[in-house]
């Protein structure tokens, strides 16, 4: 599958977003003197696995976009949703109980996206083009 | 340690609960899809915009099951050793 300019350039955006907030983690944690290993390969774990969930996201949207049967197109959405988030609770679970890595490093990355695309939105990254009026051809103006 | 079990219960319901909230952002992004699938239909053009928009909204729409999942994990893993700490 040929992947489409929209999918890459959000995964990049969301991929930089999530490293930059990592970042910013791990000093907080150096800050508050509670960084160890555990938050390395936690912050590995969380953030790896919250732009890899993104990118399966994005992938899905795309072959979505693609499909004309409304029906198809929800009920695959809705399965996707369901591998992902199992695959979600697995990293979760794995994150919590196993010592090498730091449950709170792992837990708050998967929060990333979502604080990234609100940074983007701040920053002005997404503002609705303006609709274009064209009276000569009839068309009707966009709302 | 009666208190015990109802600490270890009541976090139990509570990871419950809080996992209901990975029900909604299934049945929501299943309807965004389908809408953003009728746009696209109506207007082949804008083809390139809805996608970029949709998968915006529909990252934006797994949040909130994370959100929940996230406060199950605590709940089930992390709050009964504190509270049972407290005793």
């Amino acid at each position: 599958m040929k992947l489409q300019e929209a999918t890459k350039r959000e995964t990049l955006h969301i991929a930089v977003g999530t490293l930059a907030f990592s970042v910013i983690m791990n000093g907080v944690f150096v800050l508050l003197g509670k960084w160890d290993m555990t938050v390395l390969w936690g912050t590995l774990l969380g953030g790896g696995f919250a732009v890899a969930n993104f990118f399966f996201l994005a992938l899905s949207v795309q072959k979505l976009a693609a499909e004309t049967e409304e029906k198809k197109g929800k009920a695959w959405m809705q399965m996707s949703y369901n591998m992902r988030m199992l695959a979600t609770v697995i990293v979760g679970i794995v994150g919590v109980s196993v010592p090498c890595f730091s449950w709170v490093a792992v837990l708050i990355p998967l929060l990333f996206p979502r604080v990234t695309i609100l940074a983007m939105q701040l920053l002005g990254m997404y503002k609705p083009e303006k609709a274009v009026v064209n009276n000569d051809k009839g068309g009707d103006e966009s709302v | 340690m009666m208190e015990k079990a109802i600490i270890m219960a009541g976090c139990a319901i509570g990871a419950g609960l809080a996992l209901i909230a990975g029900i909604g952002p299934g049945i929501g992004e299943g309807n965004a899809v389908a809408k953003a699938l009728e746009a696209i239909g109506r207007q082949p053009e804008c083809k390139g915009d809805v996608t970029s928009t949709m998968l915006l909204g529909c990252a934006i729409a797994e949040t909130t099951g994370i959100y929940g999942f996230v406060t199950g994990l605590l709940l089930i893993f992390v709050a009964p050793g504190i509270f049972i700490g407290k005793l």
